[in-house]
């Protein structure tokens, strides 16, 4: 029973979604827009309900207990944490107190310096010193390896003509134009080439993953049709 | 009291309302590569020289405006505003380069910068509400993506914006075209639903290409895993994804399951957990057995969201101990890890290049020799593909539905089981089942290959519990129970805390064929030499031939009198091909890639006759039961509708083309 009704629900909350391809018609958007509030909406709650029963009521069921403790740092500090979160939660409830927005900014740039932090340490040591690495390094026979060599040199002049084309190497004259030569104006086509090559594979993949998913619902609905 | 001129505002007046006269009257798209024609119209008078780029206007003193007539003189804006448009010719080298110039110097920063700051902003600023509409819509950097992209090749402007509302205008005959276009995208779509009439293309390859050994990599350490092993699998993605991950995700805890090891689900992306759980509902429901159940806390573990984005995965890095303790539920796992050193291999499953990102910054850079074994949708394939060029750490991607076709056909292949509507390749030989297990749906293929296989008794395993017969399942039917194998004389009896496994040892002194099937007309698969040993999977009818196991999982058929059978335990495995492929000439070391990392394992697998660990679960019924529903017409409507989605492209920019001739035109007879 529970599983006809939720069949039965993803059927008409399929074909709302699918009235997105009518568009412009003001009665088939709303259908569309209340699939996705709906969608939305449950996803909150989840989100909600997983955070609460996973993160929230565990941390605070640890620190009633001086034997257990959440972090590494012990049961004090998960303590302090615990205040420290809990102060910021309510200072971000002053946000409709003009005069006091200042208070709920600054949780905001804690939160912003910390991820920013985390996320530049991470980009170096994950992204970027690897994939230089990679972009530099030539295969160690060349005559042997020549796709590889063939990709090394494609990779270093997009990398090169790329940044061209956004214009880091334009440099300024005295009055505050900038200076290009044809030179210069050529790499930048060819960086526009390799963009416009990238991004178009980019999209081809998004449009990829589209028919993916709609191919899915199709199917779903032609298999509960059946 | 003459009013002060604000020389600055006034500019800036004058270039908006130009940018908006150049929005109108702009060539986008594919217009701009139309020759003008001749006798174009004069561009309206006003602004002309606002037409130009900004010419550093701030720094000109400012002016009072008086009128005309106080002092004789025409007002800086009297000059500019009767300015008349020149034709661009007229223009001298400087200018037009400005001119030109200005196109790329007017962008926004943000714009221009837009991938370095996607690197450097931490993902968790960028962060969607649990991802809820990424799917549904394009996320943020894929917009930024297709608007740069729309921006350097031109095209229409259009709103893509996930959040605020759409004004729908009314509806007119304009928006025909549109939606014909989008009726047969679907129509298209839908044929191979409809009809076999319709199956166009070719279906992906029971193997992964030889140029893509990324995916074979990955296969080949997941069926290397062993019973005990515990590994990590990052789940995320969320319901918006399904559609295109779903299946790779069931085919991959399938495959964790039936080699017996216990997936950790983590994710920061609290609905995947959920997600996560309701695919293994959905396994357990194809499961259909009481006794065959997969349970929490003992098959497999769904950890807790992990808040934060790679603020919550590097928690997972710095802090895995305490990660794994609690469970989504917020209960005690029981589990108890000291680090994530001791995780070797880590499953990412990702919806998006973020998450890949995510989890390659914060997790792979950490500390400690592991790798991981990445599976995405296609969007995000490019970056895991760049990801796993350059890191060997990286194994994959394993990229969406076709893969994971080609994935569920190396299962199927690997756990010798023909699946309910797996299509039967005529050419490939005889089929080699399941050994000990005949499930329901086996009871109709043809007997004939059925009276092939005998069943492998069971090796002397460690576990006390191993001489007993298998737990009654609705799975195992026809099921002999596992015997002692007697050992050869000659072979020193395995210890009783090591694992063995039944074997054959290659006699002749000179290099034996391995064919497909158990003839010598079947085709050969590759070449054995003396001394090298393979594990043994069954005989045929008479005992003449031995099923062996290849490296990679292929099962292969050699002649008995070949080779000796013995019972040999891992470490002799081992020690046995390191010397044998000391001297091995180069074909044999093809053979054996990694035949000495499986074989050291002993990672028990479903033919030895194991008993459940738990749960009672029939490991190969993991994979037999996989309803493969419409997978077949699913792959032929992509490549149906990727056909005609170029056709509604490249159709609809012709019209567009077309469009801007005859208004070209129409202006030109007015």
């Amino acid at each position: 029973m529970a599983e006809n009704t939720i069949t039965i629900v993803s059927f008409v909350l399929t074909l709302m979604v699918f009235s997105y391809l009518l568009g412009d018609l003001p009665l088939i958007g709303n259908l569309y827009r209340v699939a996705v509030y709906i969608f939305v909406g449950m996803t909150a709650a989840f989100t909600l309900i997983v955070s609460y029963e996973g993160v929230i009521l565990p941390y605070l069921q640890d620190i009633q207990n001086q034997s257990t403790s959440w972090t590494a740092l012990g049961w004090r500090a998960d303590i302090t944490i615990f205040a420290a979160a809990l102060l910021f939660g309510l200072l971000l409830l002053l946000k409709p107190v003009k005069s006091l927005t200042w208070l709920t900014n600054s949780v905001f740039a804690v939160v912003i310096v910390v991820g920013a932090s985390v996320g530049v340490v991470g980009a170096l040591n994950g992204t970027l010193f690897p994939l230089l690495h990679a972009t530099v390094a030539l295969p160690d026979d060349l005559t042997a390896d020549f796709n590889a060599l063939v990709d090394t040199l494609l990779i270093f002049v997009g990398t090169m003509t790329g940044l061209y084309y956004f214009h880091y190497q334009v440099r300024a004259r005295s009055d505050g134009s900038e200076e290009q030569s044809r030179v210069g104006r050529g790499f930048r086509h060819i960086g526009k080439a390799f963009l416009v090559t990238a991004l178009g594979a980019i999209y081809a993949s998004t449009l990829l993953t589209s028919l993916t998913i709609l191919t899915e619902r199709i199917g779903f609905l032609f298999q509960f049709g059946a | 009291m003459d009013e002060e001129f604000n020389w600055l505002k006034y500019s800036e007046s004058i270039e908006a309302s130009a940018q908006e006269e150049e929005a109108q009257s702009s060539r986008r798209g594919l217009r701009r590569f139309l020759p003008r024609l001749p006798g174009r119209p004069s561009l309206p008078s006003r602004p002309s020289l606002a037409r130009l780029p900004r010419l550093r206007l701030p720094s000109l003193p400012r002016l009072s405006r008086r009128p005309a007539s106080t002092s004789g003189q025409p007002s800086a804006a009297e000059l500019l505003g009767g300015q008349q448009e020149r034709p661009l010719d007229d223009l001298d080298d400087r200018l037009r380069a400005l001119r030109g110039r200005s196109v790329v110097t007017t962008q926004p920063a943000n714009q221009a910068l837009y991938d370095v700051d996607d690197i450097l902003t931490s993902p968790e600023l960028q962060s969607k509400p649990g991802g809820v509409i990424s799917a549904a819509a394009l996320s943020k950097a894929q917009q930024q993506q297709v608007e740069m992209l729309r921006d350097i090749v031109g095209g229409p402007e259009q709103s893509q914006g996930t959040g605020g509302r759409r004004e729908l205008p009314a509806f007119s005959l304009s928006a025909v075209p549109r939606l014909l276009g989008r009726a047969l995208l679907v129509l298209v779509v839908c044929l191979p639903f409809v009809s076999s009439d319709y199956a166009e293309g070719e279906l992906p390859p029971a193997e992964f290409h030889e140029d893509r050994p990324g995916p074979t990599a990955f296969y080949n350490l997941l069926d290397n895993i062993s019973g005990d092993d515990t590994i990590l699998v990052a789940f995320e993605y969320g319901p918006t994804a399904a559609g295109e991950l779903d299946l790779l995700a069931e085919l991959l805890l399938r495959h964790i399951f039936a080699q017996r090891a216990r997936p950790l689900i983590v994710s920061s992306n609290p609905i995947a957990i959920v997600h996560a759980q309701n695919i293994i509902r959905g396994i357990n429901r194809s499961l259909a057995g009481a006794d065959a159940q997969l349970l929490h806390g003992e098959d497999y573990f769904l950890l807790r969201y992990l808040p934060g984005g790679a603020l919550g995965l590097r928690e997972l890095s710095q802090n895995f101990a305490d990660v794994v303790r609690i469970s989504a539920k917020g209960l005690p796992t029981g589990l108890e890890f000291e680090a994530l050193d001791e995780m070797t291999e880590i499953v990412l499953i990702a919806e998006s290049a973020e998450a890949v990102r995510n989890w390659v910054e914060q997790v792979l850079s950490a500390p400690g020799g592991r790798r991981l074994l990445v599976t995405t949708g296609y969007a995000a394939q490019p970056l895991a593909q760049a990801y796993a060029d350059s890191m060997t750490s990286i194994v994959g991607p394993v990229t969406g539905i076709r893969d994971a076709f080609t994935y569920g056909e190396k299962l199927a292949k690997n756990f010798g089981a023909l699946l309910p509507n797996a299509p039967i390749d005529p050419e490939a030989g005889p089929e080699v089942l399941p050994v000990n297990v005949v499930s329901d749906s086996q009871a109709e293929l043809p007997r004939a290959t059925e009276a092939q296989i005998e069943v492998a008794p069971a090796t002397a395993l460690p576990q006390p519990t191993a001489t007993a017969p298998p737990t009654a399942s609705p799975f195992m039917t026809a099921t002999p129970p596992p015997t002692e194998t007697p050992l050869p004389t000659d072979t020193p009896a395995p210890t009783a805390t090591e694992a063995t496994i039944r074997a054959v040892e290659v006699i002749s002194e000179q290099s034996v064929n391995i064919r497909r099937g158990p003839t010598t007309v079947d085709e050969i698969l590759g070449l054995g030499y003396q001394g090298d040993i393979f594990e043994v999977l069954g005989t045929n009818g008479d005992g003449s031939w031995y099923n062996i196991l290849l490296p990679g999982g292929v099962r292969a058929w050699i002649a008995a009198f070949l080779v000796e059978e013995r019972v040999v335990t891992a470490s002799e495995f081992a020690g046995g091909q390191a010397s044998a492929s000391a001297d091995a000439p180069p074909e044999r070391a093809v053979l054996q890639l990694d035949f000495s990392l499986r074989l050291s394992k002993n990672r028990p697998r479903f033919y030895q006759a194991q008993p459940p660990t738990s749960g009672g679960g029939d490991r190969p019924e993991l994979i037999l039961s996989r309803d493969r529903g419409l997978e077949v017409p699913r792959l032929q409507a992509m490549t149906l509708g990727t056909l005609a989605a170029i056709l509604v492209i490249v159709f609809g920019n012709t019209i567009y083309a077309a469009r801007g001739l005859m208004r070209r035109r129409n202006s030109q007879g007015s």
